[in-house]
Protein backbone atom coordinates (compact mmCIF):
# COMPACT_ATOMS: atom_id res chain seq x y z
CA UNK A 1 0.00 0.00 0.00
CA UNK A 2 1.45 3.35 -0.97
CA UNK A 3 1.73 6.14 1.58
CA UNK A 4 -0.90 8.27 -0.14
CA UNK A 5 -3.41 5.45 0.01
CA UNK A 6 -2.68 4.80 3.63
CA UNK A 7 -3.20 8.48 4.25
CA UNK A 8 -6.47 8.48 2.37
CA UNK A 9 -7.65 5.48 4.32
CA UNK A 10 -6.71 7.12 7.59
CA UNK A 11 -8.60 10.26 6.63
CA UNK A 12 -11.61 8.21 5.64
CA UNK A 13 -11.32 6.30 8.87
CA UNK A 14 -11.33 9.46 10.96
CA UNK A 15 -14.38 10.68 9.13
CA UNK A 16 -16.10 7.46 9.94
CA UNK A 17 -15.00 7.60 13.53
CA UNK A 18 -15.58 4.00 14.41
CA UNK A 19 -13.27 2.83 11.71
CA UNK A 20 -10.15 4.58 13.01
CA UNK A 21 -9.53 1.09 13.51
CA UNK A 22 -8.61 0.35 9.97
CA UNK A 23 -5.11 1.79 10.32
CA UNK A 24 -2.08 0.01 11.67
CA UNK A 25 -1.57 2.12 14.76
CA UNK A 26 -2.40 -0.79 17.03
CA UNK A 27 -6.04 -0.79 16.13
CA UNK A 28 -9.11 0.21 18.13
CA UNK A 29 -10.24 -0.90 21.56
CA UNK A 30 -11.46 -4.47 21.87
CA UNK A 31 -14.80 -5.38 20.34
CA UNK A 32 -17.53 -7.27 22.11
CA UNK A 33 -17.45 -10.81 20.81
CA UNK A 34 -20.06 -13.52 20.58
CA UNK A 35 -19.55 -17.13 19.58
CA UNK A 36 -21.87 -18.98 17.25
CA UNK A 37 -21.77 -22.74 16.76
CA UNK A 38 -21.93 -23.85 13.12
CA UNK A 39 -21.16 -27.54 13.69
CA UNK A 40 -19.96 -29.70 16.57
CA UNK A 41 -16.39 -28.67 15.82
CA UNK A 42 -16.82 -25.35 14.02
CA UNK A 43 -17.49 -21.93 15.52
CA UNK A 44 -17.64 -18.31 14.43
CA UNK A 45 -16.42 -15.61 16.77
CA UNK A 46 -18.47 -12.66 15.63
CA UNK A 47 -18.65 -8.94 16.32
CA UNK A 48 -20.49 -5.99 14.81
CA UNK A 49 -19.12 -4.27 11.71
CA UNK A 50 -15.37 -4.19 12.27
CA UNK A 51 -13.09 -6.19 12.83
CA UNK A 52 -13.55 -9.27 10.67
CA UNK A 53 -15.20 -12.52 11.66
CA UNK A 54 -13.07 -15.29 13.15
CA UNK A 55 -13.80 -18.95 12.38
CA UNK A 56 -12.48 -21.74 14.61
CA UNK A 57 -12.17 -25.43 13.75
CA UNK A 58 -11.65 -27.49 16.88
CA UNK A 59 -9.77 -30.79 16.70
CA UNK A 60 -8.29 -32.96 19.41
CA UNK A 61 -4.81 -31.83 18.35
CA UNK A 62 -5.52 -28.10 18.38
CA UNK A 63 -7.48 -25.31 16.77
CA UNK A 64 -7.32 -23.88 13.25
CA UNK A 65 -8.40 -20.24 13.31
CA UNK A 66 -9.38 -18.19 10.28
CA UNK A 67 -8.54 -14.50 10.91
CA UNK A 68 -7.63 -13.01 14.26
CA UNK A 69 -9.09 -9.47 14.28
CA UNK A 70 -7.18 -6.52 15.80
CA UNK A 71 -4.45 -6.87 18.45
CA UNK A 72 -6.82 -5.58 21.15
CA UNK A 73 -9.24 -8.42 20.42
CA UNK A 74 -6.71 -11.16 21.11
CA UNK A 75 -7.53 -11.78 24.77
CA UNK A 76 -11.25 -11.87 24.03
CA UNK A 77 -10.77 -14.32 21.15
CA UNK A 78 -8.84 -16.62 23.46
CA UNK A 79 -11.55 -16.20 26.12
CA UNK A 80 -14.26 -17.11 23.59
CA UNK A 81 -12.26 -20.17 22.49
CA UNK A 82 -11.87 -21.27 26.12
CA UNK A 83 -15.64 -21.57 26.32
CA UNK A 84 -15.66 -24.28 23.66
CA UNK A 85 -12.27 -26.02 23.92
CA UNK A 86 -9.11 -26.37 25.93
CA UNK A 87 -7.06 -27.02 22.78
CA UNK A 88 -4.38 -24.49 21.80
CA UNK A 89 -4.42 -22.55 18.53
CA UNK A 90 -2.11 -24.39 16.13
CA UNK A 91 -2.77 -22.52 12.89
CA UNK A 92 -4.06 -19.07 12.04
CA UNK A 93 -5.16 -18.53 8.46
CA UNK A 94 -5.31 -14.90 7.30
CA UNK A 95 -7.84 -14.49 4.50
CA UNK A 96 -5.94 -11.32 3.52
CA UNK A 97 -3.43 -8.88 4.94
CA UNK A 98 -5.73 -6.22 6.44
CA UNK A 99 -5.12 -5.51 10.08
CA UNK A 100 -8.71 -6.18 11.15
CA UNK A 101 -8.12 -9.80 10.03
CA UNK A 102 -4.41 -10.25 10.78
CA UNK A 103 -3.91 -7.94 13.76
CA UNK A 104 -3.74 -10.79 16.26
CA UNK A 105 -0.91 -12.57 14.46
CA UNK A 106 1.90 -11.40 16.75
CA UNK A 107 0.11 -12.60 19.86
CA UNK A 108 -0.94 -15.86 18.19
CA UNK A 109 2.63 -16.55 17.05
CA UNK A 110 3.86 -15.85 20.57
CA UNK A 111 1.52 -18.66 21.69
CA UNK A 112 3.12 -20.99 19.15
CA UNK A 113 0.63 -20.78 16.28
CA UNK A 114 1.68 -20.94 12.63
CA UNK A 115 0.26 -18.23 10.39
CA UNK A 116 -0.68 -19.23 6.84
CA UNK A 117 -1.65 -16.89 3.96
CA UNK A 118 -1.30 -16.55 0.24
CA UNK A 119 2.07 -15.37 -1.07
CA UNK A 120 0.43 -12.17 -2.28
CA UNK A 121 -1.11 -11.39 1.11
CA UNK A 122 2.26 -11.85 2.75
CA UNK A 123 3.89 -9.54 0.23
CA UNK A 124 1.42 -6.76 1.12
CA UNK A 125 2.19 -7.30 4.82
CA UNK A 126 5.90 -6.95 4.08
CA UNK A 127 5.32 -3.83 1.92
CA UNK A 128 3.48 -1.98 4.67
CA UNK A 129 5.76 -3.36 7.40
CA UNK A 130 2.84 -4.99 9.20
CA UNK A 131 3.82 -7.01 12.27
CA UNK A 132 3.00 -10.71 12.57
CA UNK A 133 4.25 -11.85 9.17
CA UNK A 134 3.08 -15.14 7.77
CA UNK A 135 5.12 -18.30 8.45
CA UNK A 136 3.79 -20.23 5.49
CA UNK A 137 2.72 -18.57 2.24
CA UNK A 138 1.25 -20.63 -0.58
CA UNK A 139 0.56 -19.92 -4.22
CA UNK A 140 -2.72 -21.53 -5.20
CA UNK A 141 -3.87 -24.25 -2.84
CA UNK A 142 -2.89 -25.63 0.55
CA UNK A 143 -4.34 -28.22 2.90
CA UNK A 144 -4.01 -28.07 6.66
CA UNK A 145 -4.44 -31.44 8.35
CA UNK A 146 -4.92 -31.47 12.10
CA UNK A 147 -6.40 -34.06 14.41
CA UNK A 148 -7.80 -36.08 11.53
CA UNK A 149 -9.57 -33.02 10.09
CA UNK A 150 -8.88 -31.04 6.98
CA UNK A 151 -9.10 -27.39 5.99
CA UNK A 152 -8.53 -26.38 2.38
CA UNK A 153 -7.22 -22.97 1.43
CA UNK A 154 -7.62 -21.55 -2.05
CA UNK A 155 -6.25 -18.49 -3.75
CA UNK A 156 -8.61 -17.88 -6.67
CA UNK A 157 -7.43 -14.48 -7.87
CA UNK A 158 -7.97 -10.80 -7.09
CA UNK A 159 -11.07 -9.35 -5.42
CA UNK A 160 -11.04 -7.29 -2.20
CA UNK A 161 -7.22 -7.31 -2.35
CA UNK A 162 -4.65 -9.04 -4.53
CA UNK A 163 -4.13 -11.77 -1.95
CA UNK A 164 -7.56 -12.98 -0.80
CA UNK A 165 -7.97 -16.62 0.08
CA UNK A 166 -10.98 -18.64 1.15
CA UNK A 167 -10.92 -21.35 3.82
CA UNK A 168 -13.06 -24.36 2.99
CA UNK A 169 -14.24 -26.88 5.57
CA UNK A 170 -15.41 -29.76 3.36
CA UNK A 171 -16.77 -32.01 6.15
CA UNK A 172 -18.87 -29.20 7.60
CA UNK A 173 -19.79 -27.82 4.16
CA UNK A 174 -18.78 -24.36 5.34
CA UNK A 175 -16.65 -21.70 3.67
CA UNK A 176 -14.99 -18.70 5.31
CA UNK A 177 -14.75 -16.06 2.61
CA UNK A 178 -12.79 -13.20 4.14
CA UNK A 179 -13.70 -9.86 2.61
CA UNK A 180 -14.24 -11.38 -0.83
CA UNK A 181 -17.77 -11.52 0.58
CA UNK A 182 -19.06 -9.02 3.12
CA UNK A 183 -22.69 -9.37 4.10
CA UNK A 184 -25.08 -6.55 4.89
CA UNK A 185 -25.41 -2.89 3.93
CA UNK A 186 -23.13 -1.74 6.77
CA UNK A 187 -20.18 -3.49 5.11
CA UNK A 188 -20.54 -3.10 1.34
CA UNK A 189 -18.04 -4.30 -1.23
CA UNK A 190 -14.66 -2.62 -0.65
CA UNK A 191 -12.13 -2.76 -3.45
CA UNK A 192 -8.72 -2.03 -1.99
CA UNK A 193 -6.85 -1.03 -5.12
CA UNK A 194 -3.72 -0.08 -3.19
CA UNK A 195 -3.76 -3.62 -1.81
CA UNK A 196 -4.11 -5.18 -5.25
CA UNK A 197 -7.92 -5.41 -5.34
CA UNK A 198 -9.92 -5.54 -8.56
CA UNK A 199 -13.60 -4.91 -9.26
CA UNK A 200 -13.20 -6.44 -12.69
CA UNK A 201 -11.73 -9.76 -11.52
CA UNK A 202 -13.84 -9.96 -8.37
CA UNK A 203 -16.76 -11.79 -10.01
CA UNK A 204 -14.62 -14.52 -11.58
CA UNK A 205 -12.80 -14.99 -8.27
CA UNK A 206 -16.08 -15.41 -6.36
CA UNK A 207 -17.34 -17.80 -9.03
CA UNK A 208 -14.38 -20.10 -8.38
CA UNK A 209 -15.28 -20.13 -4.69
CA UNK A 210 -18.93 -20.80 -5.52
CA UNK A 211 -17.86 -23.97 -7.36
CA UNK A 212 -16.93 -25.58 -4.02
CA UNK A 213 -19.48 -27.71 -2.13
CA UNK A 214 -20.85 -25.81 0.86
CA UNK A 215 -24.11 -24.64 2.38
CA UNK A 216 -23.02 -22.15 5.00
CA UNK A 217 -20.92 -19.04 4.48
CA UNK A 218 -18.92 -17.04 6.99
CA UNK A 219 -18.50 -13.62 5.39
CA UNK A 220 -15.51 -11.41 6.22
CA UNK A 221 -17.93 -9.02 7.93
CA UNK A 222 -21.59 -9.52 8.76
CA UNK A 223 -23.59 -12.47 10.05
CA UNK A 224 -23.20 -16.10 8.99
CA UNK A 225 -25.33 -16.80 5.96
CA UNK A 226 -26.02 -19.10 3.01
CA UNK A 227 -24.58 -19.92 -0.38
CA UNK A 228 -27.66 -18.29 -1.93
CA UNK A 229 -26.71 -14.96 -0.33
CA UNK A 230 -23.15 -15.33 -1.61
CA UNK A 231 -24.56 -15.84 -5.09
CA UNK A 232 -26.63 -12.66 -4.70
CA UNK A 233 -23.51 -10.80 -3.64
CA UNK A 234 -21.70 -12.17 -6.69
CA UNK A 235 -24.49 -10.73 -8.84
CA UNK A 236 -24.13 -7.36 -7.13
CA UNK A 237 -20.42 -7.29 -8.06
CA UNK A 238 -21.53 -7.49 -11.70
CA UNK A 239 -24.12 -4.73 -11.27
CA UNK A 240 -21.53 -2.54 -9.56
CA UNK A 241 -19.08 -2.99 -12.43
CA UNK A 242 -21.67 -2.45 -15.12
CA UNK A 243 -23.21 0.66 -13.57
CA UNK A 244 -19.84 2.27 -12.98
CA UNK A 245 -18.65 1.38 -16.47
CA UNK A 246 -21.80 2.82 -18.06
CA UNK A 247 -21.40 6.08 -16.15
CA UNK A 248 -17.76 6.35 -17.16
CA UNK A 249 -18.69 5.74 -20.79
CA UNK A 250 -21.48 8.35 -20.46
CA UNK A 251 -18.81 10.78 -19.17
CA UNK A 252 -20.54 11.18 -15.80
CA UNK A 253 -18.52 13.19 -13.29
CA UNK A 254 -16.55 11.61 -10.48
CA UNK A 255 -18.99 13.24 -8.07
CA UNK A 256 -21.98 11.65 -9.82
CA UNK A 257 -20.37 8.23 -9.74
CA UNK A 258 -19.58 8.71 -6.07
CA UNK A 259 -23.20 9.66 -5.43
CA UNK A 260 -24.42 6.55 -7.26
CA UNK A 261 -22.06 4.29 -5.28
CA UNK A 262 -23.25 5.78 -2.00
CA UNK A 263 -26.92 5.61 -2.92
CA UNK A 264 -27.12 2.28 -4.71
CA UNK A 265 -24.24 0.30 -3.18
CA UNK A 266 -24.03 1.76 0.34
CA UNK A 267 -20.44 2.94 -0.14
CA UNK A 268 -19.22 4.94 2.86
CA UNK A 269 -16.19 7.28 2.98
CA UNK A 270 -13.91 4.33 3.55
CA UNK A 271 -15.11 2.60 0.39
CA UNK A 272 -15.00 5.76 -1.68
CA UNK A 273 -11.47 6.46 -0.43
CA UNK A 274 -10.15 2.97 -1.13
CA UNK A 275 -12.08 2.21 -4.32
CA UNK A 276 -13.40 5.15 -6.34
CA UNK A 277 -10.25 6.27 -8.18
CA UNK A 278 -9.27 2.70 -8.87
CA UNK A 279 -12.71 1.83 -10.19
CA UNK A 280 -12.71 4.85 -12.47
CA UNK A 281 -9.39 3.70 -13.90
CA UNK A 282 -10.24 0.00 -14.10
CA UNK A 283 -13.80 0.14 -15.38
CA UNK A 284 -13.53 2.61 -18.23
CA UNK B 1 -2.02 -47.77 -5.48
CA UNK B 2 -4.14 -50.35 -7.25
CA UNK B 3 -4.20 -53.94 -6.10
CA UNK B 4 -2.59 -55.24 -9.29
CA UNK B 5 0.34 -52.88 -8.87
CA UNK B 6 0.74 -53.95 -5.30
CA UNK B 7 0.75 -57.57 -6.44
CA UNK B 8 3.30 -56.89 -9.13
CA UNK B 9 5.51 -55.08 -6.67
CA UNK B 10 5.19 -57.87 -4.16
CA UNK B 11 6.12 -60.40 -6.79
CA UNK B 12 9.09 -58.31 -7.81
CA UNK B 13 9.98 -57.90 -4.17
CA UNK B 14 10.08 -61.61 -3.62
CA UNK B 15 12.30 -62.01 -6.65
CA UNK B 16 14.69 -59.33 -5.59
CA UNK B 17 14.38 -60.17 -1.94
CA UNK B 18 17.18 -58.46 -0.12
CA UNK B 19 17.27 -55.15 -1.93
CA UNK B 20 13.54 -54.72 -1.77
CA UNK B 21 13.33 -55.43 1.91
CA UNK B 22 16.03 -52.86 2.39
CA UNK B 23 13.88 -50.23 0.71
CA UNK B 24 10.76 -50.80 2.77
CA UNK B 25 10.21 -49.95 6.38
CA UNK B 26 11.46 -53.16 7.90
CA UNK B 27 13.77 -52.99 10.85
CA UNK B 28 17.24 -52.12 9.73
CA UNK B 29 20.37 -50.97 11.48
CA UNK B 30 20.79 -47.19 11.51
CA UNK B 31 23.03 -45.71 8.83
CA UNK B 32 26.40 -44.19 9.56
CA UNK B 33 25.94 -40.46 9.06
CA UNK B 34 28.27 -37.62 8.21
CA UNK B 35 27.58 -33.87 8.04
CA UNK B 36 28.75 -31.55 5.26
CA UNK B 37 28.59 -27.77 5.60
CA UNK B 38 27.25 -26.06 2.47
CA UNK B 39 26.90 -22.51 3.83
CA UNK B 40 27.08 -20.85 7.24
CA UNK B 41 23.48 -21.78 7.89
CA UNK B 42 23.03 -24.80 5.62
CA UNK B 43 24.15 -28.38 6.17
CA UNK B 44 23.70 -31.73 4.53
CA UNK B 45 23.61 -35.02 6.42
CA UNK B 46 24.70 -37.85 4.18
CA UNK B 47 24.96 -41.53 4.93
CA UNK B 48 27.81 -43.82 4.15
CA UNK B 49 26.92 -46.90 2.14
CA UNK B 50 23.22 -47.07 2.88
CA UNK B 51 19.99 -46.47 0.99
CA UNK B 52 18.67 -43.60 3.09
CA UNK B 53 18.15 -40.28 1.33
CA UNK B 54 20.17 -37.14 1.97
CA UNK B 55 19.00 -34.71 4.63
CA UNK B 56 19.40 -30.93 4.30
CA UNK B 57 19.22 -28.62 7.31
CA UNK B 58 18.67 -24.84 7.30
CA UNK B 59 19.58 -23.19 10.59
CA UNK B 60 17.77 -20.03 11.72
CA UNK B 61 17.51 -18.18 15.04
CA UNK B 62 13.98 -19.48 15.43
CA UNK B 63 14.60 -23.12 14.58
CA UNK B 64 15.44 -25.51 11.78
CA UNK B 65 13.93 -26.43 8.45
CA UNK B 66 14.91 -29.98 7.54
CA UNK B 67 14.49 -31.61 4.14
CA UNK B 68 13.75 -35.35 4.42
CA UNK B 69 14.37 -37.50 7.49
CA UNK B 70 15.72 -40.86 6.23
CA UNK B 71 14.52 -44.15 7.75
CA UNK B 72 12.97 -44.43 11.19
CA UNK B 73 16.07 -46.03 12.81
CA UNK B 74 18.19 -43.11 11.56
CA UNK B 75 16.30 -40.60 13.72
CA UNK B 76 18.59 -40.58 16.75
CA UNK B 77 21.67 -40.30 14.57
CA UNK B 78 20.17 -37.42 12.59
CA UNK B 79 19.47 -35.62 15.86
CA UNK B 80 23.02 -36.31 17.03
CA UNK B 81 24.48 -34.92 13.79
CA UNK B 82 22.32 -31.80 14.07
CA UNK B 83 23.50 -31.29 17.68
CA UNK B 84 27.07 -30.95 16.37
CA UNK B 85 26.23 -27.62 14.70
CA UNK B 86 23.12 -26.20 16.39
CA UNK B 87 20.96 -26.52 19.49
CA UNK B 88 17.86 -25.11 17.77
CA UNK B 89 14.73 -27.28 17.56
CA UNK B 90 13.33 -28.63 14.29
CA UNK B 91 10.33 -26.55 13.25
CA UNK B 92 9.60 -27.92 9.78
CA UNK B 93 10.28 -31.18 8.00
CA UNK B 94 9.85 -31.12 4.25
CA UNK B 95 9.31 -34.46 2.51
CA UNK B 96 10.52 -34.35 -1.10
CA UNK B 97 8.35 -37.43 -1.74
CA UNK B 98 6.62 -40.22 0.15
CA UNK B 99 9.25 -43.01 0.13
CA UNK B 100 10.24 -44.47 3.47
CA UNK B 101 13.92 -43.61 3.04
CA UNK B 102 12.95 -39.90 3.00
CA UNK B 103 9.96 -39.91 5.40
CA UNK B 104 10.83 -42.68 7.87
CA UNK B 105 11.64 -40.20 10.63
CA UNK B 106 8.32 -38.33 10.33
CA UNK B 107 6.49 -40.04 13.19
CA UNK B 108 9.24 -39.19 15.69
CA UNK B 109 9.62 -35.68 14.29
CA UNK B 110 5.88 -35.06 14.73
CA UNK B 111 6.11 -36.21 18.33
CA UNK B 112 8.78 -33.62 19.00
CA UNK B 113 6.55 -30.84 17.64
CA UNK B 114 7.74 -30.37 14.05
CA UNK B 115 5.36 -29.53 11.20
CA UNK B 116 5.63 -31.82 8.20
CA UNK B 117 4.95 -30.48 4.74
CA UNK B 118 4.82 -32.15 1.33
CA UNK B 119 2.99 -31.93 -1.97
CA UNK B 120 -0.63 -33.07 -1.94
CA UNK B 121 0.28 -36.07 -4.11
CA UNK B 122 3.10 -37.18 -1.82
CA UNK B 123 0.76 -36.98 1.14
CA UNK B 124 -1.90 -38.95 -0.70
CA UNK B 125 0.65 -41.65 -1.46
CA UNK B 126 1.54 -41.82 2.23
CA UNK B 127 -2.12 -42.11 3.21
CA UNK B 128 -2.70 -44.82 0.57
CA UNK B 129 0.37 -46.71 1.77
CA UNK B 130 -0.73 -46.36 5.42
CA UNK B 131 2.69 -44.93 6.18
CA UNK B 132 3.39 -43.48 9.62
CA UNK B 133 3.99 -39.74 10.14
CA UNK B 134 1.56 -38.22 7.62
CA UNK B 135 2.32 -34.58 6.70
CA UNK B 136 0.34 -31.87 8.48
CA UNK B 137 0.50 -29.43 5.55
CA UNK B 138 0.17 -30.22 1.87
CA UNK B 139 0.60 -27.76 -0.99
CA UNK B 140 -0.28 -27.87 -4.65
CA UNK B 141 2.38 -26.11 -6.70
CA UNK B 142 4.40 -23.66 -4.67
CA UNK B 143 4.76 -22.56 -1.10
CA UNK B 144 7.18 -20.53 1.01
CA UNK B 145 8.29 -21.32 4.52
CA UNK B 146 9.53 -18.30 6.46
CA UNK B 147 11.48 -18.85 9.64
CA UNK B 148 13.86 -16.62 11.57
CA UNK B 149 14.10 -14.10 8.74
CA UNK B 150 14.96 -16.80 6.21
CA UNK B 151 13.01 -18.22 3.34
CA UNK B 152 12.69 -21.68 1.81
CA UNK B 153 10.66 -22.26 -1.33
CA UNK B 154 8.99 -25.54 -2.26
CA UNK B 155 7.95 -26.36 -5.79
CA UNK B 156 5.93 -29.26 -7.12
CA UNK B 157 6.48 -29.16 -10.87
CA UNK B 158 4.99 -32.45 -12.02
CA UNK B 159 5.84 -36.12 -12.22
CA UNK B 160 9.35 -37.57 -12.13
CA UNK B 161 10.54 -40.18 -9.59
CA UNK B 162 6.95 -40.23 -8.24
CA UNK B 163 3.89 -38.07 -8.90
CA UNK B 164 4.52 -36.06 -5.75
CA UNK B 165 8.16 -34.93 -6.01
CA UNK B 166 9.04 -31.51 -4.65
CA UNK B 167 12.28 -29.60 -4.89
CA UNK B 168 13.37 -27.30 -2.08
CA UNK B 169 15.09 -24.09 -3.02
CA UNK B 170 17.25 -22.03 -0.68
CA UNK B 171 17.45 -18.81 -2.71
CA UNK B 172 19.83 -16.92 -0.38
CA UNK B 173 22.29 -19.83 -0.41
CA UNK B 174 21.69 -20.62 -4.09
CA UNK B 175 21.18 -24.27 -3.18
CA UNK B 176 18.57 -26.75 -4.41
CA UNK B 177 17.62 -30.00 -2.65
CA UNK B 178 16.07 -32.14 -5.37
CA UNK B 179 14.90 -35.29 -3.66
CA UNK B 180 15.04 -38.28 -5.99
CA UNK B 181 14.13 -36.21 -9.02
CA UNK B 182 17.92 -36.12 -9.22
CA UNK B 183 20.08 -38.92 -7.86
CA UNK B 184 23.82 -38.62 -8.36
CA UNK B 185 26.27 -41.37 -9.14
CA UNK B 186 26.12 -44.77 -10.79
CA UNK B 187 25.20 -46.46 -7.51
CA UNK B 188 21.86 -44.63 -7.48
CA UNK B 189 20.63 -44.37 -11.06
CA UNK B 190 17.30 -42.89 -12.14
CA UNK B 191 14.47 -44.80 -10.47
CA UNK B 192 11.00 -44.43 -11.97
CA UNK B 193 8.47 -45.53 -9.37
CA UNK B 194 5.47 -46.15 -11.61
CA UNK B 195 3.36 -47.53 -8.77
CA UNK B 196 4.05 -44.25 -6.97
CA UNK B 197 2.94 -42.21 -9.96
CA UNK B 198 6.40 -41.70 -11.49
CA UNK B 199 6.92 -41.01 -15.18
CA UNK B 200 10.01 -41.40 -17.36
CA UNK B 201 8.33 -39.37 -20.05
CA UNK B 202 7.48 -36.32 -17.94
CA UNK B 203 10.66 -36.47 -15.88
CA UNK B 204 12.71 -34.27 -18.23
CA UNK B 205 10.12 -31.48 -18.34
CA UNK B 206 9.82 -31.57 -14.56
CA UNK B 207 13.61 -31.29 -14.23
CA UNK B 208 13.65 -28.40 -16.69
CA UNK B 209 11.31 -26.42 -14.45
CA UNK B 210 13.65 -27.01 -11.52
CA UNK B 211 16.71 -26.12 -13.59
CA UNK B 212 15.13 -22.72 -14.33
CA UNK B 213 15.66 -21.70 -10.68
CA UNK B 214 18.79 -19.80 -9.66
CA UNK B 215 21.20 -22.06 -7.81
CA UNK B 216 24.78 -23.30 -7.98
CA UNK B 217 24.84 -26.21 -5.58
CA UNK B 218 22.64 -29.28 -5.60
CA UNK B 219 21.83 -31.74 -2.85
CA UNK B 220 20.60 -34.79 -4.76
CA UNK B 221 18.20 -37.27 -3.20
CA UNK B 222 21.03 -39.79 -3.05
CA UNK B 223 24.74 -39.29 -3.75
CA UNK B 224 27.26 -36.57 -3.02
CA UNK B 225 26.57 -32.82 -3.11
CA UNK B 226 27.22 -31.54 -6.59
CA UNK B 227 26.65 -28.74 -9.11
CA UNK B 228 23.91 -27.48 -11.37
CA UNK B 229 26.04 -28.65 -14.34
CA UNK B 230 25.88 -32.25 -13.06
CA UNK B 231 22.12 -31.97 -12.66
CA UNK B 232 21.89 -30.76 -16.25
CA UNK B 233 23.89 -33.86 -17.30
CA UNK B 234 21.46 -36.04 -15.39
CA UNK B 235 18.65 -34.34 -17.28
CA UNK B 236 20.30 -35.48 -20.51
CA UNK B 237 20.41 -39.04 -19.15
CA UNK B 238 16.63 -38.91 -18.70
CA UNK B 239 16.30 -37.91 -22.36
CA UNK B 240 18.68 -40.66 -23.53
CA UNK B 241 16.87 -43.27 -21.45
CA UNK B 242 13.52 -42.32 -22.91
CA UNK B 243 14.84 -42.41 -26.45
CA UNK B 244 16.66 -45.71 -26.06
CA UNK B 245 13.69 -47.50 -24.52
CA UNK B 246 11.36 -46.03 -27.12
CA UNK B 247 13.61 -47.18 -29.99
CA UNK B 248 13.81 -50.68 -28.56
CA UNK B 249 10.02 -50.70 -28.01
CA UNK B 250 9.53 -49.74 -31.65
CA UNK B 251 11.96 -52.45 -32.76
CA UNK B 252 9.94 -54.94 -30.69
CA UNK B 253 12.98 -55.86 -28.60
CA UNK B 254 12.30 -58.34 -25.83
CA UNK B 255 11.95 -57.40 -22.19
CA UNK B 256 15.24 -59.19 -21.56
CA UNK B 257 17.06 -57.12 -24.13
CA UNK B 258 15.68 -53.89 -22.71
CA UNK B 259 16.63 -55.06 -19.21
CA UNK B 260 20.17 -55.75 -20.34
CA UNK B 261 20.43 -52.34 -22.02
CA UNK B 262 19.18 -50.54 -18.89
CA UNK B 263 21.63 -52.50 -16.73
CA UNK B 264 24.59 -51.86 -19.01
CA UNK B 265 24.01 -48.32 -20.21
CA UNK B 266 22.03 -46.80 -17.33
CA UNK B 267 23.35 -48.78 -14.35
CA UNK B 268 19.91 -50.03 -13.41
CA UNK B 269 19.96 -52.49 -10.52
CA UNK B 270 17.28 -54.84 -9.18
CA UNK B 271 15.44 -52.01 -7.45
CA UNK B 272 15.25 -49.81 -10.55
CA UNK B 273 14.07 -52.80 -12.60
CA UNK B 274 11.48 -53.86 -10.04
CA UNK B 275 9.90 -50.43 -9.87
CA UNK B 276 10.51 -49.13 -13.36
CA UNK B 277 10.92 -51.80 -16.04
CA UNK B 278 7.33 -52.74 -16.89
CA UNK B 279 6.23 -49.14 -16.57
CA UNK B 280 8.97 -47.72 -18.74
CA UNK B 281 8.39 -50.30 -21.49
CA UNK B 282 4.67 -49.45 -21.48
CA UNK B 283 5.14 -45.67 -21.26
CA UNK B 284 7.72 -45.36 -24.05
CA UNK B 285 5.76 -47.33 -26.66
Amino acid sequence: MRKSSVFRLIVAAFLLGGVVAYTQQGGPPASKLTTQKLADDLYVIHNDFVPGNTTALVTNEGVVLVDDKFPADHDNIIAELKKVTTQPVKYVVNTHHHFDHAGGNVAMQAMGAQVVTSEQARRYMVDIKQPGLTNIAFQDHMHIYLGGKNVELYYFGKSHTGGDIVAYFPDQRVIAMGDMFTFGDATPQLIDYAGGGSAKEWTATVNRALALNFDTVVPGHGVVTTKAELTKFRDSTITLRNKTHEMIVAKSSRADIEKMLRADFHFADLHIGASLDGMMAELR
Amino acid sequence: MRKSSVFRLLAAALLFGGVWVAYTQQQRPPSTLKTNKIANDLYEIENVGSLAGNVTVLVTDEGLVVVDDKFDPDHDNIMAQIKTFTDKPIKYIINTHHHGDHTGGNAKMLTSGAQIISSEEARENMVDGKMPGIPTLAFQRHTHIYLGGKNVELFHYGRAHTNGDSVVWFPAQRVLATGDMFTYGDATPQLIDYAGGGSGKEWTKTLDSALALNFDTVVPGHGAITTKAEMAKFRQVTVDLRNRVHEMDVQKKSKDEITKMLQTDFHWGPLQLARGLDGVIAEMQ
